[in-house]
């Protein structure tokens, strides 16, 4: 079992140099069952991730590139008009398929990413009165642009609070930019990266990632956080109990992704940045960035053993 | 018309308004009966006016309105009460000007000043009674009051009622131990100004003038006069005449106590006690009199006082307040045996110029009948009481100008007063000194609390007349018609066929039901325990606590002594809020054994960050000891599995063990096994 994953993270590994953290976790985040948003910079390897995530896992997938002018029924899928059947037929979006990648989605009009998000809650469509169920398993990983950029819309926080993560990249560590300006080109090796297991291989590790124990003590931990990021008034408002389920779940996750049947509190450390940044703001953000420094004096404030 | 101006109105939140009302009715409440008529007239058209303005039917009143307000009200109580000095016509200027304020509240600003003078205003109300009902209304109010700045400072405009009402309860019954620690030590110091307390109410009691028909209306009265503890036994009846007051002048209609026997103090060299006195403690409602009752012969002591020649104490001030006095009481005594001095034998054996001349020469032909002997005659007298038909009674018929010659030959229907008032007419007509004793006669025996209960319908007179060689005898003509009245100690059996005794609400007619009396006695105790404890707390019994606690009391023992007890109770009060809000958490045996594995690291100088895990930890550790490197690893893993694994293994040994108490005996043998 623990081999599989990682031989799924070596794989992905070949394509994004010394980014293995943030693959565990975009790993982790699919093993959750979770939709992923990755945020960064252009061109910092965002679609590279995406692209090989959905190739190894062995998932069928689509892209969408998001535009300002694009409508939801180029994502969801049109009624046609059939001059020989005389009937209106459906002709199924991009959306159908395994494994989503909407790339820039801020880019897109609030009514089309309105469409998109309603598609990955429900992982169904409806279209003109009939309804029709999205493939099994259903990801959506989206990516988007630092929204202090010109041109986007941010998402607000009810349709952020859809995506289990979010993770940003990062620039790349100088001996890794060396390969790359040698001439390494993850694109091409991307052609050549295997499947390494298919959708029911998936589905036995989705499983096995609710197996994985989690103890009372973990527990007590994992409400710490929660209470702290109501209590304190530095936060806007604190955590929900879905954004503490969705931690419970990521670290199990994590804990499955780092070869343990327990989950420890580092994994809860590990994914909390993840899982929690994009859903809580401070008393006075105006960038709706400033979660990760509230991340930090959450994992500070909130102690591992109790009693101190 | 003038336009009125003034601030932009504040919005005053709906709660705090409803409160603020609420506080000035309940406020004001306990005053009514003190105020002057109008100004109950002025307190509704301003509660009506001020809710129809919050209701913005009405505007706030023009200022040449208000200025005639307040002329008038000042006006009206100059009026009422003949100046706008002491505490009662103060206290109807005070919320006079209270009440106007409601009409000139705009800002936030005035509506905290209503409430702090609300705070003021209620404080008042211990002018003028100290009672357990009062103190609890006025706490009671107080937590209105300060719900009401509670509602004034939320921000929330639509909050309900009762979330102010019960942060201000709790807020006041955390102050409730402070408030213990200042009643009992902080230092009482004497008022710096005479509030001129001799209140204008006529209060229900003895007065210094009795004309016979004022005992009457004073036995309807089932108001408490004073409370007795005894040390020991409660003596019977006949033994409890607490001697209160002596009228010694008597001008044909009234007897009166003109002072000239009260002026003279006694002379401890013509007294004579014998036998062991009887120990008591009274607790006297006030009087507005300076008497202090007690049985003669008496000493008192906890109480500033002079005694007169009449034997009959007198408070240095007037007793305006609850107070109370511990009493040493010799039943057996004689005073001025050997003789009376001469003014005052005069006054005693003086008589109206005119008038009553039958009585005269009945008195004298008894006297010499009786041989010139004082008791001889006393006995006759009491024989004729008891054989002619002398009938007692509270409601006789009233009497000419000869009030004597009346009573004696003609109605022969009187009370205490009546026979008491013959009695010594007559002795005083056949030249023996004598006068008459005003004061309270048995008192009733509470069934719970060991004490005895004198209400004002237990008032009585009777007499006392001087022998040569004895000094003054007690005699009480009433035993002799009523000899019940004395015996049972109260008036409840004479008193049950008086037909003016029916006022449906009368204390008396309410102890024919078992349930009430009963009700009535159990809120007395109540009562007497509030005023033995907590009023008759004063600077004495202060000085004697402090002596308990400190052996010498100085100015800085106090202070150490107020420091002490209320820091105490702030410590404590904190102590309790921080426990209740952060409750420590308990820690499990694999905890306490890590926290001495990290304590053990503190030693050496290495401190787990707050929020650092296990592992991590762990692993900056063995980074810094090497050597230790896998007892350290074991250490962390060991614990960790404890904690968050629901299969806990000896790593060292790699199998499994049976239970978690295995894993912790481990885990404290390798923390034990660690030596940096």
């Amino acid at each position: 079992m623990s081999t599989s994953v990682n031989v799924l993270i070596d794989a992905l590994a070949k394509v994004l140099l010394g980014k293995e953290e943030q693959i565990k976790l975009a790993l982790s985040c699919l093993l959750a069952k979770g939709h992923l948003l990755v945020e960064d910079l252009p061109g910092m390897g965002k679609t590279t991730l995406s692209h090989a995530l959905a190739k190894v896992l062995g998932l069928e997938y689509q892209r969408i590139q998001f535009t300002s002018d694009l409508l939801p029924a180029d994502i969801l899928g049109t009624s046609i008009f059939n001059q020989t059947s005389t009937e209106f037929e459906f002709r199924p979006g991009p959306v159908f398929s395994q494994v989503l990648l909407a790339d820039e989605i801020n880019r897109a009009t609030p009514k089309t990413q309105g469409a998109l998000l309603e598609a990955m809650e429900e992982r169904q469509i409806t279209v003109d009165g009939h309804t029709y169920p999205l493939p099994q398993p259903f990801f959506v990983i989206a990516t988007q642009n630092p929204i202090t950029q010109m041109g986007t819309y941010p998402l607000p926080e009810s349709q952020l609070d859809r995506f289990l993560m979010r993770i940003s990249l990062g620039y790349p560590d100088p001996t890794v930019e060396r390969k790359l300006l040698k001439g390494f080109n993850p694109r091409h090796d991307m052609d050549q990266l295997p499947a390494v297991t298919n959708s029911e291989g998936l589905a036995e590790l989705q499983h096995k990632v609710t197996k994985v124990f989690v103890s009372d003590a973990l527990l007590d931990y994992v409400q710490r956080i929660l209470a702290f990021t109501r209590q304190s008034n530095r936060f806007n408002f604190g955590l929900s109990p879905r954004a503490g389920m969705a931690l419970v779940q990521c670290s199990q996750a994590f804990a499955l992704v780092a070869g343990r049947d327990h989950v420890v509190p580092e994994d809860v450390q590990a994914i909390l940045p993840a899982v929690a940044e994009h859903r809580l703001a401070g008393s006075q953000d105006v960038t709706g960035h400033e979660g990760q420094r509230l991340v930090d004096s959450v994992l500070k404030q909130g102690d591992v053993i109790p009693g101190r | 018309m003038a336009e009125s101006r003034h601030p932009p109105i504040f919005p005053m939140p709906r709660t705090a308004f409803v409160l603020l009302i609420v506080s000035v009715t309940l406020t004001v409440v306990p005053h009514i009966q003190r105020l002057p008529p109008w100004l109950l007239a002025v307190f509704g058209v301003v509660l009506v006016w001020r809710i129809q303005v919050f209701r913005q039917r009405l505007r706030f009143p023009p200022k040449w309105a208000r200025l005639f307000m307040v002329c008038g009200g000042i006006l009206g109580v100059l009026v009422y009460h003949g100046t706008v000095f002491g505490p009662d016509a103060g206290v109807a200027l005070l919320i006079t000007a209270y009440l106007f304020k409601q009409l000139e509240m705009y800002t936030r600003r005035d509506a905290f000043l209503v409430v702090i003078l609300s705070f003021f205003v209620l404080a008042t109300e211990f002018l003028f009674s100290t009672a357990l009902l009062t103190s609890i209304y006025v706490f009671a109010v107080m937590v209105v009051i300060t719900a009401t700045l509670i509602a004034l400072n939320m921000t929330d405009t639509s909050i309900a009622v009762w979330r102010p009402l019960k942060t201000a309860l709790v807020t006041i019954l955390q102050a409730v131990p402070l408030l213990l620690v200042f009643f009992f030590l902080f230092p009482r110091i004497g008022p710096i100004w005479d509030l001129g307390m001799k209140s204008t109410i006529a209060r229900t009691g003895l007065s210094d003038r009795m004309t016979p028909g004022d005992v009457a209306k004073l036995s309807q009265s089932a108001k408490l006069a004073f409370r007795v503890e005894f040390e020991g036994e409660i003596p019977p009846p006949r033994d409890r005449y607490w001697r209160a007051l002596i009228f010694d002048r008597f001008d044909g209609q009234t007897w009166s106590a003109q002072g000239d026997s009260s002026n003279i103090p006694y002379n401890p060299g013509y007294l004579k006690v014998a036998g062991e006195p009887m120990k008591y403690r009274v607790f006297l409602e006030p009087t507005g009199n300076n008497w202090l009752p007690a049985i003669s012969w008496s000493e008192l002591n906890g109480i500033k006082h002079r005694t007169s020649n009449s034997l009959v104490h007198y408070a240095s001030s007037v007793v305006d307040k609850p107070v109370s006095y511990q009493v040493e009481s010799y039943l057996n005594y004689q005073y001025e045996m050997m003789g009376v001095p001469r003014d005052l034998w005069r006054l005693y054996t003086t008589l109206p110029p005119m008038g009553n001349q039958r009585s005269i020469e009945l008195g004298r032909d008894l006297y010499r009948n009786s041989g010139g002997d004082p008791e001889a005659m006393a006995a006759a007298m009491m024989r004729m009481f008891a054989e002619e038909e002398f009938v007692y009674t509270l409601a006789p018929p009233k009497l000419g100008s000869d009030s004597i010659d009346g009573f004696l030959f003609n109605t022969q229907k009187g009370f205490c007063a009546h026979y008491a008032g013959a009695f010594v007419f007559m002795m005083r007509a056949a030249g023996i000194p004598a006068r008459m004793i005003g004061g309270y006669q048995g008192g009733e025996a509470h069934p719970i609390g060991n004490y005895l209960l004198i209400h004002q319908y237990d008032a009585h007179a009777w007499v006392e007349f001087w022998v040569n060689g004895k000094g003054w005898v007690r005699e009480d003509p009433t035993a002799a018609i009523a000899p019940h009245r004395i015996e049972l100690g109260s008036l409840r059996e004479s008193l049950d066929e008086m037909s003016l005794l029916n006022s449906p609400f009368s204390g008396l007619d309410l102890r024919n039901l078992p349930l009430m009396g009963e009700l009535r006695m159990m809120f007395d105790y109540v009562d007497y325990l509030w005023f033995k404890n907590v009023v008759s707390f004063d600077s004495g019994a202060q000085t004697k606590l402090f002596q308990q606690l400190l052996g010498k009391v100085t100015p800085q023992g106090i202070a150490l002594l107020l420091a002490a007890c209320g820091g105490a109770v702030v410590l404590v009060l904190g102590l309790w809020m921080l426990l209740t809000q952060k409750r420590l958490q308990k820690l499990d045996a694999a905890d306490k054994q890590y926290l001495r594995f990290l304590h053990k690291l503190e030693k050496m100088g290495i401190q787990r960050e707050l929020g650092e895990g296990v592992l991590s930890f762990s692993a900056r550790v063995q980074r810094i000891y090497p050597e230790h490197s896998e007892i350290i690893l074991s250490i962390s893993e060991l614990y960790s599995s404890i904690k968050y694994s629901d299969k806990p293994e000896n790593t060292k040994q790699g199998k499994n063990l049976s239970g978690k108490s295995d894993s912790i005996a481990s885990l404290k043998q390798a923390i034990t096994k660690l030596k940096l």
